[in-house]
């Protein structure tokens, strides 16, 4: 549907440009006759110019505004232990990540070197690291609380620009030197009342089904800004997480790229590899497994939708308005041109004229305004309450700077809107019976 | 969402200036040492932190020093610096995704060099130093406060005292601990002409290095140096 009106409106905007460019050549008088009569009410046509011109940077600065926040819950997304793409052992998703320890990865460190000897993969990704999941009871038997955790064994190093976004609180990130210190997502922290450098016990179920527990020391506590996550989140060095399992296998092995847009192409030669060395494994990518992501970008879109049909209805009612007060006011002097022998056709392109040339400013006014209130806007950003699921708001930006599609549709938005409103003026005009429109008063 | 307000814990860094009078003893004593010692030269680049061309090219000088000894604490402790400097860059830049990479990074650079040589003083003091000026958001106060409780033993020159104090004073503040503060503060105005130039930071950017700290901390560690 959106596709269908994209070239629509592209076949639009180059039969208004050609028309414009045709008369220009041929009949440069009628677009000076055009820029006389749209401007011999300036006051009127100031209005309607403001009307479309709000309604452009309106679009601009909101369609930025979404941009950027797309851009920023996607690298929220991907930088909250996520990444770009995971790779599991065959048929982990299949079990709905319900049996994770079943589904492990053996070799972890063969598939690391693997990934790591491809040239491709090595210059594309930020960091390649391993994560084993579990699950558990913590507790602070000092003060006889417990609750339940979902635990995630990460290396120290390798995953602080995977979680580069979960803020450390109070306290410092997990260390390779202390491999006993973990660190607690803020809920969790709060549940327990436990802090920096406090004792907290952690109860789990090994792969075989057998009961472990160790005592580790709290070194932080972090915010990702997810509720859920924050609530439940502990974070242990891997190798302690290991031998708290008995396990040497990982639940998941993580790339982290320099750019997203890489993911595809990084997805295919990942999977290739494990193709070409038979390898037991299974790859995603991160937009397969955000699905709050899509939720959330899935609604902005719709709001955003609404918003770009409300703007456009009311611009089509100011230039639509403004051109039918000309036909109005103008009726004699068609009249006069029509007696003249100007055709029917030749009167109404006049009026379509008119409708393609306030289009034209409108779109050059929109997004001339629209860059200027978006830098004026992005010198120190605009505070932002949390979106759904989060817990803190953030600073929005209007990104206008990596979206053709925001400068096509600010351009498309007056110009397309200017056209089909001045369709019924033109008509309007074009039909005038030659004897009646001289007795009009 | 990208969240601005725990970046701002290094904006501030980006903006500390250091005063001529230290920057020149800095210059003073770490220049002769600078031809030999790669540590002296990226500390001397790191004066002012606003000039991105010398901290990007003092963090590459470190980083290429710990390629080359990797058991070198002294400068994985100022590669920490480096990088959390060049966070608050990025931060001025709202370039905020570099900015939360670099200052994880250079978070975890300085304690892994303070944690892998737990017996020396002089690191845990740097760490402390970092940790105790940085704003209340980045919950550091907490490892600030641990480390000075363990620098209370006379093992430390008493030239660091005042500064040790001042750490006091600022790493309560961001705690929230009202008492602790004041009870540093007072010490401070009372140690006369030694406290009173760091009286007055009360908030705000940390101080340039001190004499003492040149001579008593920064000296020892780079001539130390493997």
């Amino acid at each position: 549907m959106s596709n269908t009106l994209f070239w629509v409106a592209n076949i639009l905007i180059a039969w208004s440009l050609c028309i414009v460019l045709i008369t220009l050549v041929r009949k440069p008088t009628d677009i000076r006759y055009t820029f006389l009569n749209l401007f011999r009410h300036r006051r009127r046509s100031a209005v309607t110019l403001l009307a479309i011109t709000l309604g452009g940077v309106a679009v601009f600065i909101f369609g930025g505004f979404v941009d950027y926040s797309f851009y920023a819950l996607r690298e929220q997304t991907i930088r909250t232990n996520l990444g770009h793409i995971q790779i599991y052992q065959q048929g982990y998703m299949a079990n709905g990540n319900s049996r994770s320890l079943q589904f492990t990865i053996k070799d972890y460190d063969s598939v690391k070197a693997t990934l790591l000897a491809d040239p491709f993969i090595t210059e594309q990704t930020k960091t390649i690291t391993g994560q084993l999941e579990f699950s558990g009871i913590i507790s602070q038997y000092d003060k006889g609380v417990s609750t339940f955790f979902a635990g995630v064994g990460i290396e120290p190093q390798t995953s602080l620009l995977l979680g580069a976004l979960d803020s450390i609180i109070s306290g410092s990130d997990l260390s390779a030197v202390k491999p006993l210190n973990i660190t607690l997502g803020s809920g969790v922290s709060s549940m327990l009342s436990a802090g920096y450098d406090e004792w907290t016990d952690l109860l789990v179920v090994n792969p075989e089904g057998g009961q472990n527990a160790m005592s580790a020391q709290v070194r932080g506590v972090f915010r990702s800004g997810i509720k859920d996550y924050d609530d439940t989140a502990v974070k242990i060095p891997l190798v302690t997480a290991q031998h708290l399992l008995q396990t040497q296998d990982v639940s998941k092995i993580i790339l982290l790229l320099q750019d997203t847009r890489q993911t595809q192409a990084v997805l295919e030669r990942v999977r290739a590899l494990i193709k070409e060395n038979n390898l037991p494994l299974e790859a995603h990518s991160w937009d397969e497994l955000a699905i709050f992501y899509h939720q959330v970008v899935n609604l902005f879109e719709g709001i955003f939708l609404f918003i770009k049909t409300i703007v456009s209805i009311i611009v089509v009612f100011m230039i639509g308005n403004t051109l039918m007060m000309n036909v109005i006011e103008r009726t004699r002097e068609i009249a006069t041109l029509r007696a003249l022998g100007l055709s029917k056709a030749y009167i109404g392109r006049l009026f379509i004229l008119e409708g393609i040339i306030i289009g034209i400013i409108g779109a050059i006014l929109s997004v001339g305004s629209g860059l200027i209130v978006a830098m004026i806007i992005n010198i120190n950003g605009v505070p932002m309450p949390p979106s759904p699921g989060y817990t803190r708001g953030y600073l929005a930006f209007v990104m206008w700077d990596r979206d053709m599609h925001l400068f096509w549709f600010s351009c498309a938005l007056p110009l397309v809107t200017a056209l089909i409103a001045s369709i019924i003026p033109s008509r309007r005009a074009a039909n005038l019976v030659i004897a009646e429109a001289f007795r009009f008063v | 969402m990208l969240n601005k307000t725990p970046l701002l814990l290094v904006l501030w860094l980006a903006l500390t200036g250091t005063a001529r009078a230290e920057q020149e003893s800095l210059d003073n004593w770490l220049a002769p040492l600078a031809e030999k010692n790669a540590t002296a030269r990226a500390l001397l680049m790191m004066k002012d932190k606003r000039d991105t061309g010398q901290l990007t090219h003092a963090v590459s000088l470190l980083q290429q020093r710990l390629i080359a000894s990797p058991e070198d604490r002294t400068a994985k402790m100022f590669y920490g610096y480096g990088q959390l400097f060049l966070a608050g860059d990025y931060m001025l830049k709202k370039n905020y995704m570099r900015a939360a990479e670099l200052s994880k990074q250079g978070y975890y650079a300085i304690d892994e060099a303070a944690e892998q040589e737990p017996e020396n003083t002089l690191l845990l003091y740097l760490r402390a130093r970092m940790n105790a000026f940085v704003p209340a958001e980045s919950g550091r106060c907490v490892v600030a406060n641990k480390d000075l409780n363990a620098l209370q033993s006379p093992t430390l020159p008493i030239s660091l005292t005042p500064m040790l104090t001042l750490m006091r004073a600022r790493a309560a503040m961001s705690c929230n601990q009202p008492e602790k503060a004041a009870q540093a503060w007072n010490a401070l105005r009372t140690m006369g002409a030694a406290g009173a130039p760091l009286y007055r930071i009360q908030s705000g950017t940390s101080p340039g290095w001190t004499s003492g700290e040149i001579l008593d901390v920064l000296m020892p560690l780079l001539e130390a140096q493997p």
